[in-house]
């Protein structure tokens, strides 16, 4: 069965960055670790979504 | 979702910047280049998308072999040049908490001289790819609606 867009990994992982994005702003103003913390992990996890969408077929016109 | 991140970087240097700096003019000068770096990657990237969509091809399509291979191969290095724009940014971010372990540590390194050279020459390169494809993808977006209006004239001439 073919899984639904929303639901394929790099969209998955894209939902995490937002989320961990959106965390970080709190942060901006006062605390540069945490906050420069989340962006990298965020940044890593968009690393990560193009390979593993190409691994896994989930990859479309303009990218995943 | 890159772009959001950018963004919400750029934001937030550019309020700390707004709050920090006293002097009138290297204020405005400061908000004017980080809004700057905004508006060159948010209308970019939107142009990019809009124009491929529109067209159906790939962004770096476009009739000049020059331009198409220019754009092809800032393609393929365009996650670490976007990794170094994103950090030149960071640079200025840490800036604003001086005395912090992190600022301390990046502006003590031995290489920081080397390192800041790199970001900067990556935040050049981010920004010229940004503005190259946003000339291509305004003249294809230009070039399909003169078609289409010349398809149409002609149609009511017959």
């Amino acid at each position: 069965m073919e899984m639904s867009i929303p639901l394929h990994a790099p969209n998955v992982l894209g939902y995490f960055r937002f989320l961990m994005i959106a965390a970080a702003w709190p942060f901006g103003m006062t605390d540069p670790q945490t906050f420069l913390g989340l962006h990298l992990t965020a940044h890593l996890l968009g690393v990560l979504a193009a390979p593993l969408g190409s691994l896994l077929g989930q990859k479309s016109f303009f990218g995943t | 979702m890159s772009r959001f991140q950018t963004s919400s970087l750029l934001f937030i240097v550019l309020k700390l910047g707004l709050e920090a700096i006293q002097d009138e003019s290297e204020r405005m000068g400061f908000a004017f280049f980080f809004a700057s770096l905004f508006l060159s990657d948010f209308v970019a990237q939107w142009f990019i998308v809009y124009s491929s969509y529109l067209l159906d091809e790939e962004p770096h399509e476009t009739p000049s072999p020059l331009l198409r291979t220019v754009l092809i191969l800032l393609g393929k290095i365009g996650t670490p040049v976007y990794l170094m724009s994103e950090l030149y940014v960071v640079d200025h971010y840490l800036a604003f908490f001086g005395g912090h372990p992190l600022q301390v540590a990046l502006t003590t390194h031995k290489s920081y001289g080397v390192f800041l050279q790199a970001v900067f020459v990556g935040l050049v390169v981010q920004h010229l790819h940004n503005v190259l494809h946003l000339f291509v993808s305004a003249v294809r977006i230009v070039k399909l609606d003169v078609r289409q209006k010349n398809e149409e004239n002609a149609k009511k001439a017959k």
